[in-house]
């Protein structure tokens, strides 16, 4: 079972991490990124996680992919990130 | 965050991995903070505390998600494992009481700056005044103990006691000592101490009865102390001076051969005795009826730790049973006791003497041996001979 390595720290508890409307994302080489603003998670696999933002989706593609942080509104994700993807919103 | 989790417990949450994002999206909406996410494919997993990993179950399982919770770990599962276990609890109890206790006294006094004075004495000068090794720290004052123990001891010229921890910092000054005798003023002669031949004459106050090459004998007048008979009145002083003579001196050494000496019948008591602080507690006795002649030893023996003292020692108070019989010296025992007393004898007699020659003859009589010894030396023979004034009308 792989263990998932901490890339960014996020804020401690408090920080209103939600940006409304204005997404935004963070990315340290392939192996983390964070995304500030997220609704919640609409489907998780370790090669495949699609993320709800306010008015779209963001797809991200790749292995190994973890959560490793989930607070209010910013997701912390790492693994070995291929590709990221926007769909519009069903 | 470790320490924190293993203080309020922890345990592994597990859900099927279809169920993931509904699982994440649950911590995420009731910001239930989570760590070590991990996945083997199949399974997804975290890591929380106990309560929060219940609110998550609770949660997960009104939405149909199934949850898994793994053994819980850390203090408060390893504390209902040995709740049962009074003898754990109770040591741990005392251990941490102990520690709190013990750190509320003093067990060290550590003394400086003193000089004819032994730290023991210090440390019975601040025990007089209610400080000690075993004294509360809480109570301390110590403007007024420096006070007290400078009133207590006149060779103190300052004190000064500092608490740090548990150790106490005593800093002593003591006092110079100054010579208060008043210094004789009353009129004195100087006579001869010994009877010989004056070879040397100094006198620094009163008038010079002798010269070099006089005779004389024990008791003459060497310095006179009265002034004028030539003139009208008297004057009298003190004399004083320093009167050099080759002298002739007897000695005699006797020691009998019938003697008592002290013999050990091997008859012993002892006690231990343990002083923790200021207390002391007997905790061995090996007793026994003894004769009416005993030596008593007491030995002290004190602890230490890495250079620390600790505040307790061990007191063992042996008693040794004696007797006193009769024994007889051999000649050649009485002779080497008579040697030994006669130098004894000769170091206190001619101190700051010349000795010029020596002539010992040893007699071995029949109760006792005798050691005669003839010196001539040259020595300092004036001794001061204090006189009373009295007025006549």
């Amino acid at each position: 079972m792989m263990k998932a390595k901490k890339r960014f720290i996020l804020p401690k508890g408090g920080t209103d991490l939600d940006l409304g409307a204005d997404f935004y994302i963070e990315m340290r080489g392939k192996k983390s990124l964070a995304v500030y603003s997220c609704r919640g998670i609409a489907e998780y696999s370790p090669q495949r996680i699609v993320l709800r933002l306010f008015s779209s989706k963001l797809c991200i593609t790749g292995s190994d992919l973890l959560c490793d942080s989930y607070t209010n509104g910013a997701v912390l994700v790492s693994g070995a990130v291929a590709s990221m993807a926007f769909t519009e919103e069903e | 965050m470790k320490l924190y989790y293993r203080l309020f417990g922890y345990c592994t949450v597990s859900a099927h991995l279809s169920c993931a994002a509904d699982l994440l999206n649950v911590c995420m909406q009731y910001r239930y903070a989570y760590r070590d996410m991990k996945t083997d494919g199949e399974h997804v997993s975290l890591v929380c505390t106990l309560h929060t990993a219940s609110r998550i179950k609770f949660r997960a399982e009104a939405l149909g998600i199934k949850i898994e919770l793994s053994k819980p770990r850390g203090l408060p599962s390893f504390v209902w494992q040995y709740r049962k276990r009074a003898g754990l609890w109770i040591g741990l109890a005392a251990a941490v009481a102990m520690v709190w206790l013990s750190g509320r006294f003093v067990w060290d006094i550590r003394v400086t700056g003193n000089e004819s004075l032994t730290p023991r004495e210090i440390e019975e000068v601040l025990a007089s005044c209610g400080f000690s090794r075993g004294s509360a720290i809480a109570g301390f004052n110590a403007d007024l103990t420096e006070a007290r123990a400078q009133l207590a001891c006149d060779k103190l010229a300052w004190i000064s006691v500092n608490v740090k921890g548990t150790v106490a910092y005593v800093e002593v000054r003591e006092k110079l000592p100054i010579d208060e005798t008043p210094k004789p003023t009353s009129p004195a002669n100087v006579v001869a101490a010994q009877s010989g031949k004056v070879l040397e004459v100094i006198a620094y106050n009163g008038f010079a009865m002798v010269k070099a090459g006089d005779e004389v004998k024990s008791g003459d007048l060497l310095i006179s102390g009265v002034y004028g008979e030539h003139t009208p009145g008297l004057r009298v002083t003190r004399a004083s001076g320093y009167v050099k003579a080759r002298t002739v001196r007897s000695f005699l050494v006797e020691i009998p051969y019938e003697h008592t000496e002290k013999v050990y019948t091997g008859n012993k008591n002892e006690e231990k005795h343990l002083n923790f602080f200021q207390k002391s507690l007997k905790v061995f006795v090996n007793s026994g009826n003894l004769g009416a002649t005993c030596d008593k030893i007491y030995r002290e023996e004190e602890f230490s730790f890495f250079g620390a003292r600790l505040p307790f020692s061990i007191t063992t108070i042996t008693e040794l049973e004696y007797q006193e019989v009769s024994a007889r010296y051999t000649e050649q025992q009485a002779s080497a006791l008579a040697e030994e007393r006669l130098s004894v004898l000769l170091s206190t007699e001619l101190e700051g003497a010349e000795i010029l020659s020596k002539n010992v003859i040893g007699l071995a009589g029949k109760d006792s041996y005798v050691l005669s010894c003839e010196i001539i030396c040259v020595e300092d023979i004036s001794l001061i001979q204090e006189f009373e004034v009295q007025l006549t009308d």
